[in-house]
Protein backbone atom coordinates (compact mmCIF):
# COMPACT_ATOMS: atom_id res chain seq x y z
CA UNK A 1 0.00 0.00 0.00
CA UNK A 2 1.58 2.94 -1.12
CA UNK A 3 0.90 5.99 1.61
CA UNK A 4 1.13 10.06 1.11
CA UNK A 5 3.06 11.64 3.92
CA UNK A 6 0.89 12.97 5.85
CA UNK A 7 3.30 16.34 5.96
CA UNK A 8 2.74 16.94 9.87
CA UNK A 9 5.74 18.27 11.58
CA UNK A 10 7.22 16.03 13.95
CA UNK A 11 10.38 16.78 16.53
CA UNK A 12 11.57 15.31 19.35
CA UNK A 13 11.95 17.95 22.16
CA UNK A 14 13.13 17.08 25.70
CA UNK A 15 12.68 13.41 24.91
CA UNK A 16 8.86 13.98 24.02
CA UNK A 17 7.93 13.70 20.48
CA UNK A 18 5.90 16.60 19.51
CA UNK A 19 3.57 16.61 16.67
CA UNK A 20 1.83 19.54 15.33
CA UNK A 21 -1.58 19.56 13.25
CA UNK A 22 -1.77 22.68 10.98
CA UNK A 23 -4.52 21.60 9.07
CA UNK A 24 -7.66 19.90 9.65
CA UNK A 25 -7.65 15.91 9.59
CA UNK A 26 -8.98 13.70 6.81
CA UNK A 27 -8.57 10.01 6.65
CA UNK A 28 -5.84 9.72 4.48
CA UNK A 29 -4.05 12.17 6.39
CA UNK A 30 -4.76 10.42 9.87
CA UNK A 31 -3.98 6.96 8.18
CA UNK A 32 -0.39 7.98 7.01
CA UNK A 33 0.24 10.38 10.11
CA UNK A 34 -0.57 7.15 12.63
CA UNK A 35 2.34 5.08 10.14
CA UNK A 36 4.61 7.89 10.96
CA UNK A 37 4.17 8.55 14.53
CA UNK A 38 4.37 5.18 15.31
CA UNK A 39 7.16 4.74 13.03
CA UNK A 40 8.67 8.08 14.62
CA UNK A 41 8.29 6.55 17.83
CA UNK A 42 10.06 3.18 17.74
CA UNK A 43 13.17 5.24 16.11
CA UNK A 44 13.37 7.89 18.97
CA UNK A 45 12.09 5.71 21.91
CA UNK A 46 10.10 8.95 22.95
CA UNK A 47 8.72 8.75 26.58
CA UNK A 48 5.78 10.99 25.66
CA UNK A 49 3.83 12.50 22.21
CA UNK A 50 1.99 15.75 22.38
CA UNK A 51 -0.34 16.34 19.27
CA UNK A 52 -0.76 20.04 18.98
CA UNK A 53 -4.12 20.17 18.27
CA UNK A 54 -3.97 24.63 18.99
CA UNK A 55 -4.13 25.16 15.00
CA UNK A 56 -7.23 22.64 14.27
CA UNK A 57 -10.42 23.89 13.92
CA UNK A 58 -12.57 21.75 13.17
CA UNK A 59 -12.31 17.69 15.03
CA UNK A 60 -15.21 15.71 14.10
CA UNK A 61 -15.66 12.56 16.20
CA UNK A 62 -14.44 10.04 13.33
CA UNK A 63 -10.76 12.14 13.75
CA UNK A 64 -11.19 12.29 17.35
CA UNK A 65 -11.47 8.89 17.47
CA UNK A 66 -8.94 8.04 15.14
CA UNK A 67 -6.62 9.79 17.11
CA UNK A 68 -7.55 8.12 20.14
CA UNK A 69 -6.88 4.79 19.00
CA UNK A 70 -3.39 6.31 18.10
CA UNK A 71 -2.71 7.44 21.36
CA UNK A 72 -4.31 3.81 22.62
CA UNK A 73 -1.36 2.21 20.02
CA UNK A 74 1.26 4.27 21.64
CA UNK A 75 0.49 3.48 25.07
CA UNK A 76 1.14 0.21 23.86
CA UNK A 77 4.53 0.93 22.66
CA UNK A 78 4.92 2.53 26.57
CA UNK A 79 4.52 6.28 25.45
CA UNK A 80 2.04 8.82 27.41
CA UNK A 81 0.29 10.88 24.11
CA UNK A 82 -0.82 14.18 25.91
CA UNK A 83 -3.63 16.51 23.65
CA UNK A 84 -2.56 20.09 23.68
CA UNK A 85 -4.47 23.68 23.10
CA UNK A 86 -7.76 22.17 21.80
CA UNK A 87 -9.97 24.97 21.44
CA UNK A 88 -13.15 25.58 23.19
CA UNK A 89 -15.10 25.36 20.39
CA UNK A 90 -13.84 21.73 19.47
CA UNK A 91 -14.01 20.14 23.54
CA UNK A 92 -17.69 21.30 23.19
CA UNK A 93 -18.47 19.82 20.17
CA UNK A 94 -16.50 16.58 21.27
CA UNK A 95 -18.43 16.18 24.55
CA UNK A 96 -21.75 17.57 22.57
CA UNK A 97 -20.82 14.34 20.11
CA UNK A 98 -20.64 11.80 23.31
CA UNK A 99 -17.68 10.96 22.39
CA UNK A 100 -16.08 8.55 25.01
CA UNK A 101 -12.93 10.92 26.31
CA UNK A 102 -11.55 8.06 29.38
CA UNK A 103 -8.39 7.87 29.16
CA UNK A 104 -7.51 10.85 27.14
CA UNK A 105 -5.12 13.54 28.62
CA UNK A 106 -4.68 16.78 27.73
CA UNK A 107 -3.04 20.46 28.15
CA UNK A 108 -3.61 23.78 27.27
CA UNK A 109 0.33 24.61 26.65
CA UNK A 110 3.21 22.66 25.18
CA UNK A 111 4.52 23.86 28.87
CA UNK A 112 2.03 22.03 30.83
CA UNK A 113 2.00 18.84 28.85
CA UNK A 114 5.88 18.47 29.12
CA UNK A 115 5.13 18.70 32.84
CA UNK A 116 2.15 15.92 32.51
CA UNK A 117 4.39 13.66 30.58
CA UNK A 118 7.09 14.22 33.25
CA UNK A 119 4.48 13.24 36.13
CA UNK A 120 3.29 10.41 34.25
CA UNK A 121 7.05 9.09 33.78
CA UNK A 122 7.89 9.67 37.59
CA UNK A 123 4.88 7.67 38.93
CA UNK A 124 5.35 4.75 36.25
CA UNK A 125 9.02 4.80 36.40
CA UNK A 126 11.11 4.43 33.10
CA UNK A 127 8.10 3.04 30.74
CA UNK A 128 10.39 2.39 27.56
CA UNK A 129 13.40 0.36 28.20
CA UNK A 130 15.37 1.41 25.08
CA UNK A 131 15.70 5.01 26.17
CA UNK B 1 -67.79 49.84 0.50
CA UNK B 2 -64.09 50.30 -0.03
CA UNK B 3 -62.76 46.99 1.65
CA UNK B 4 -60.07 46.43 1.12
CA UNK B 5 -59.09 42.85 2.22
CA UNK B 6 -56.07 41.38 2.24
CA UNK B 7 -55.95 37.21 2.40
CA UNK B 8 -55.11 37.61 6.09
CA UNK B 9 -58.17 39.48 6.43
CA UNK B 10 -60.39 37.05 4.23
CA UNK B 11 -58.73 33.79 5.92
CA UNK B 12 -59.65 35.19 9.40
CA UNK B 13 -63.17 36.43 8.26
CA UNK B 14 -63.71 32.79 6.80
CA UNK B 15 -62.40 31.02 9.65
CA UNK B 16 -65.00 33.08 12.17
CA UNK B 17 -67.94 31.96 9.01
CA UNK B 18 -68.55 35.95 9.72
CA UNK B 19 -70.41 36.55 5.36
CA UNK B 20 -70.90 40.07 4.41
CA UNK B 21 -74.43 39.55 5.66
CA UNK B 22 -72.99 39.36 8.80
CA UNK B 23 -70.97 42.33 8.69
CA UNK B 24 -74.03 43.95 7.27
CA UNK B 25 -75.80 42.79 10.47
CA UNK B 26 -73.38 44.04 12.69
CA UNK B 27 -73.46 47.68 11.43
CA UNK B 28 -77.56 47.46 10.94
CA UNK B 29 -77.20 47.24 14.96
CA UNK B 30 -74.68 49.69 15.16
CA UNK B 31 -76.76 52.13 13.56
CA UNK B 32 -78.70 51.63 17.08
CA UNK B 33 -75.92 51.26 19.15
CA UNK B 34 -73.31 53.91 17.75
CA UNK B 35 -75.46 56.97 19.41
CA UNK B 36 -75.36 55.32 22.90
CA UNK B 37 -72.17 54.22 22.87
CA UNK B 38 -71.38 57.19 25.72
CA UNK B 39 -73.97 55.11 27.75
CA UNK B 40 -72.06 51.81 27.32
CA UNK B 41 -68.69 53.38 28.77
CA UNK B 42 -71.10 54.39 31.68
CA UNK B 43 -72.45 50.98 31.89
CA UNK B 44 -69.20 49.55 31.31
CA UNK B 45 -67.00 51.36 33.94
CA UNK B 46 -70.03 51.16 36.70
CA UNK B 47 -69.53 47.28 36.66
CA UNK B 48 -65.23 47.46 36.52
CA UNK B 49 -64.67 50.15 39.29
CA UNK B 50 -66.67 46.57 41.67
CA UNK B 51 -63.34 45.04 40.03
CA UNK B 52 -60.10 44.44 42.19
CA UNK B 53 -58.22 45.47 38.89
CA UNK B 54 -59.92 49.06 38.74
CA UNK B 55 -57.68 50.62 41.53
CA UNK B 56 -55.03 49.16 40.34
CA UNK B 57 -54.86 50.63 36.68
CA UNK B 58 -57.29 53.33 36.67
CA UNK B 59 -56.60 55.20 39.68
CA UNK B 60 -55.29 58.20 37.63
CA UNK B 61 -58.32 60.28 36.20
CA UNK B 62 -56.18 61.19 33.21
CA UNK B 63 -55.50 57.21 32.39
CA UNK B 64 -59.37 56.33 32.77
CA UNK B 65 -60.46 59.30 30.67
CA UNK B 66 -58.12 57.69 28.00
CA UNK B 67 -59.32 54.42 28.43
CA UNK B 68 -62.62 55.71 27.96
CA UNK B 69 -61.81 57.51 24.89
CA UNK B 70 -59.96 54.97 23.35
CA UNK B 71 -62.80 52.55 24.12
CA UNK B 72 -65.54 54.43 22.75
CA UNK B 73 -63.41 54.41 19.31
CA UNK B 74 -62.56 50.75 19.70
CA UNK B 75 -66.56 49.77 19.57
CA UNK B 76 -67.39 52.81 17.25
CA UNK B 77 -64.86 51.07 14.48
CA UNK B 78 -66.39 47.58 15.51
CA UNK B 79 -69.79 48.86 14.69
CA UNK B 80 -68.70 50.41 11.61
CA UNK B 81 -67.53 46.82 10.46
CA UNK B 82 -64.86 47.92 8.19
CA UNK B 83 -62.76 44.88 8.72
CA UNK B 84 -59.92 45.44 6.44
CA UNK B 85 -55.38 45.57 7.51
CA UNK B 86 -56.06 48.25 9.69
CA UNK B 87 -58.80 47.03 11.67
CA UNK B 88 -56.89 44.02 12.99
CA UNK B 89 -54.01 46.10 13.20
CA UNK B 90 -55.90 47.77 15.85
CA UNK B 91 -56.70 45.15 17.69
CA UNK B 92 -52.99 44.07 17.73
CA UNK B 93 -52.49 47.35 19.46
CA UNK B 94 -55.31 46.70 21.83
CA UNK B 95 -53.73 43.63 22.52
CA UNK B 96 -50.43 44.56 23.48
CA UNK B 97 -51.23 47.55 25.68
CA UNK B 98 -53.06 44.60 27.36
CA UNK B 99 -50.24 42.55 27.48
CA UNK B 100 -47.48 45.68 28.64
CA UNK B 101 -49.77 47.07 31.48
CA UNK B 102 -50.25 43.66 32.41
CA UNK B 103 -54.39 43.27 32.41
CA UNK B 104 -55.20 39.51 33.22
CA UNK B 105 -57.02 37.44 30.65
CA UNK B 106 -59.71 36.56 33.00
CA UNK B 107 -60.40 40.34 33.16
CA UNK B 108 -60.30 40.99 29.49
CA UNK B 109 -62.39 37.99 29.23
CA UNK B 110 -65.30 39.27 31.32
CA UNK B 111 -64.88 42.33 30.18
CA UNK B 112 -65.86 41.19 26.49
CA UNK B 113 -68.81 39.62 28.05
CA UNK B 114 -69.86 42.71 29.76
CA UNK B 115 -70.00 44.57 26.78
CA UNK B 116 -71.82 41.93 25.07
CA UNK B 117 -74.52 42.02 27.62
CA UNK B 118 -74.82 45.87 27.67
CA UNK B 119 -74.77 45.93 23.57
CA UNK B 120 -77.40 43.21 23.49
CA UNK B 121 -79.73 43.87 26.42
CA UNK B 122 -79.16 47.07 28.29
CA UNK B 123 -79.06 49.40 24.93
CA UNK B 124 -81.10 47.41 22.81
CA UNK B 125 -84.43 49.31 21.92
CA UNK B 126 -86.34 46.70 20.66
CA UNK B 127 -86.82 48.53 17.26
CA UNK B 128 -85.69 45.31 15.42
CA UNK B 129 -87.97 42.00 14.58
CA UNK B 130 -86.93 39.26 16.85
CA UNK B 131 -85.60 37.31 13.47
CA UNK B 132 -83.18 40.41 12.51
CA UNK B 133 -82.57 41.25 16.41
CA UNK B 134 -81.05 37.13 16.78
CA UNK B 135 -79.30 36.91 13.72
CA UNK B 136 -77.62 40.49 14.87
CA UNK B 137 -76.52 39.06 17.95
CA UNK B 138 -75.21 36.54 16.38
CA UNK B 139 -73.60 38.42 13.97
CA UNK B 140 -71.80 40.43 16.76
CA UNK B 141 -70.96 37.52 19.10
CA UNK B 142 -68.90 36.26 16.05
CA UNK B 143 -67.20 39.73 15.20
CA UNK B 144 -66.49 39.62 18.72
CA UNK B 145 -64.81 36.48 19.00
CA UNK B 146 -62.23 37.24 15.77
CA UNK B 147 -61.39 40.44 18.16
CA UNK B 148 -60.90 38.66 21.46
CA UNK B 149 -58.81 35.72 19.14
CA UNK B 150 -56.49 38.55 17.86
CA UNK B 151 -56.17 40.51 21.08
CA UNK B 152 -55.40 36.93 23.21
CA UNK B 153 -52.99 36.04 20.31
CA UNK B 154 -51.17 39.21 20.53
CA UNK B 155 -51.42 38.97 24.31
CA UNK B 156 -49.91 35.53 24.24
CA UNK B 157 -47.01 36.17 21.71
CA UNK B 158 -45.73 39.65 23.74
CA UNK B 159 -45.85 37.60 26.99
CA UNK B 160 -44.31 34.68 25.88
CA UNK B 161 -41.02 37.09 24.25
CA UNK B 162 -41.25 38.47 27.44
CA UNK B 163 -40.35 35.34 29.15
CA UNK B 164 -38.21 34.13 26.74
CA UNK B 165 -36.23 37.20 27.24
CA UNK B 166 -36.49 36.88 30.41
CA UNK B 167 -34.66 33.45 30.74
CA UNK B 168 -31.97 34.73 28.35
CA UNK B 169 -31.03 37.13 30.60
CA UNK B 170 -31.39 34.70 33.45
CA UNK B 171 -29.13 32.29 31.40
CA UNK B 172 -26.47 34.67 30.90
CA UNK B 173 -26.38 35.42 34.55
CA UNK B 174 -26.59 31.77 35.73
CA UNK B 175 -22.69 31.04 34.45
CA UNK B 176 -20.92 33.27 36.88
CA UNK B 177 -17.33 32.04 36.02
CA UNK B 178 -15.07 34.14 38.17
CA UNK B 179 -10.84 33.84 38.25
CA UNK B 180 -10.02 33.38 41.86
CA UNK B 181 -6.61 32.82 41.60
CA UNK B 182 -3.41 32.55 39.57
CA UNK B 183 -4.93 29.41 37.51
CA UNK B 184 -8.02 28.96 39.31
CA UNK B 185 -11.18 29.20 38.43
CA UNK B 186 -14.46 29.04 40.30
CA UNK B 187 -18.10 28.68 39.36
CA UNK B 188 -20.82 28.34 41.92
CA UNK B 189 -24.07 27.05 40.47
CA UNK B 190 -26.97 27.61 41.98
CA UNK B 191 -30.50 26.79 40.97
CA UNK B 192 -31.84 24.18 38.19
CA UNK B 193 -30.05 22.33 35.71
CA UNK B 194 -31.24 21.56 32.31
CA UNK B 195 -29.37 20.53 29.70
CA UNK B 196 -30.09 24.33 28.30
CA UNK B 197 -28.07 25.18 31.16
CA UNK B 198 -25.37 22.55 31.24
CA UNK B 199 -24.09 23.54 28.02
CA UNK B 200 -24.24 27.17 28.40
CA UNK B 201 -22.27 26.07 31.99
CA UNK B 202 -20.05 24.08 29.86
CA UNK B 203 -19.41 26.69 26.82
CA UNK B 204 -18.67 29.30 29.43
CA UNK B 205 -15.97 27.14 31.41
CA UNK B 206 -14.15 26.03 28.13
CA UNK B 207 -14.09 29.63 26.64
CA UNK B 208 -12.83 31.03 30.58
CA UNK B 209 -10.41 28.15 30.47
CA UNK B 210 -9.47 29.31 27.22
CA UNK B 211 -8.95 32.92 28.13
CA UNK B 212 -6.78 32.13 31.52
CA UNK B 213 -5.00 29.45 30.76
CA UNK B 214 -6.42 28.10 34.33
CA UNK B 215 -5.14 24.62 35.90
CA UNK B 216 -8.01 23.62 38.03
CA UNK B 217 -11.77 24.87 38.08
CA UNK B 218 -13.61 24.29 40.98
CA UNK B 219 -17.52 24.10 40.44
CA UNK B 220 -19.37 24.15 43.55
CA UNK B 221 -22.99 22.98 43.41
CA UNK B 222 -24.00 23.36 47.06
CA UNK B 223 -26.85 26.18 45.75
CA UNK B 224 -28.06 23.18 43.27
CA UNK B 225 -31.84 22.48 44.50
CA UNK B 226 -31.93 18.57 43.01
CA UNK B 227 -29.23 16.31 41.63
CA UNK B 228 -30.89 13.50 39.58
CA UNK B 229 -29.06 10.90 37.12
CA UNK B 230 -29.97 13.65 34.29
CA UNK B 231 -27.99 16.43 36.16
CA UNK B 232 -24.99 14.39 37.50
CA UNK B 233 -24.23 13.19 33.68
CA UNK B 234 -24.44 16.59 33.20
CA UNK B 235 -21.86 17.29 35.43
CA UNK B 236 -19.64 14.53 34.70
CA UNK B 237 -19.30 15.72 30.73
CA UNK B 238 -18.68 19.26 31.98
CA UNK B 239 -15.89 17.53 34.15
CA UNK B 240 -14.62 15.32 30.80
CA UNK B 241 -14.81 18.33 29.10
CA UNK B 242 -12.40 20.87 31.20
CA UNK B 243 -10.34 17.63 31.77
CA UNK B 244 -9.65 17.85 27.61
CA UNK B 245 -8.77 21.30 27.77
CA UNK B 246 -6.48 20.36 30.04
CA UNK B 247 -7.66 21.34 32.86
CA UNK B 248 -9.08 19.80 36.47
CA UNK B 249 -12.46 20.16 37.42
CA UNK B 250 -13.32 19.85 41.18
CA UNK B 251 -16.65 19.47 42.24
CA UNK B 252 -17.34 20.78 45.59
CA UNK B 253 -20.57 21.58 47.89
CA UNK B 254 -21.30 17.40 47.42
CA UNK B 255 -23.93 17.97 50.44
CA UNK B 256 -24.91 14.66 52.29
CA UNK B 257 -28.11 14.29 50.27
CA UNK B 258 -26.40 14.69 47.23
CA UNK B 259 -24.11 12.33 48.22
CA UNK B 260 -26.66 9.98 49.15
CA UNK B 261 -29.06 10.47 45.89
CA UNK B 262 -25.82 9.95 44.01
CA UNK B 263 -24.74 6.54 45.10
CA UNK B 264 -28.67 5.31 45.17
CA UNK B 265 -29.05 5.82 41.64
CA UNK B 266 -25.95 4.34 40.99
CA UNK B 267 -24.52 6.87 39.42
CA UNK B 268 -20.87 6.05 38.50
CA UNK B 269 -18.79 9.41 38.69
CA UNK B 270 -15.51 7.78 37.74
CA UNK B 271 -12.76 9.93 37.96
CA UNK B 272 -14.40 12.88 39.25
CA UNK B 273 -12.91 14.91 41.81
CA UNK B 274 -15.49 15.54 45.09
CA UNK B 275 -15.47 17.19 48.20
CA UNK B 276 -17.86 18.42 50.72
CA UNK B 277 -17.10 22.07 50.93
CA UNK B 278 -15.58 24.76 49.35
CA UNK B 279 -12.64 25.10 51.52
CA UNK B 280 -11.21 21.50 51.06
CA UNK B 281 -11.91 22.00 47.25
CA UNK B 282 -10.16 25.39 47.30
CA UNK B 283 -6.65 24.08 49.19
CA UNK B 284 -7.06 20.77 46.72
CA UNK B 285 -6.79 23.51 43.74
CA UNK B 286 -3.50 25.15 45.97
CA UNK B 287 -1.87 22.17 46.61
CA UNK B 288 -1.96 21.19 42.22
CA UNK B 289 -0.85 24.88 41.55
CA UNK B 290 1.31 25.38 43.81
CA UNK B 291 0.37 27.79 46.01
CA UNK B 292 1.13 27.78 49.49
CA UNK B 293 -0.61 29.81 52.14
CA UNK B 294 1.10 31.62 55.21
CA UNK B 295 0.36 33.59 57.78
CA UNK B 296 2.38 36.64 58.48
Amino acid sequence: MNIEPSKVAMNLVNGCLVATLQFDLNRHILDSFREEILQKLQETGARGLLLDCSALTLMDSEDFEGLKRMTEMAALMGTTTVFVGLSAGIVSSLVELDVDLDGIHAALTLEDAFDRVKEFASSKGPVNPKS
Amino acid sequence: MTNVTSTEVQQLLADYEISNSDIEKVRMYGKILIPKLPDYVKHFYEWLETQPEFVEHFSDPKALARAQSLQLSYWKAFFEANIDDEFIEHRRTVGEVHARIGLSLPVYFASVNKSLIIFSERLYDKSLSPQDYLACIQAITRLIHLDTAIVVETYSRLTNQKISEQSQALMEMSTPVTAIWKGILMLPIVGIIDSKRAQDIMNAMLSKIGETRSKVIIMDISGVAVVDTAVANHLIKITKATKLMGCECTISGVSPAIAQTIVGLGINVGEVQTTATLRDALEMAFSKTGVVLRRE
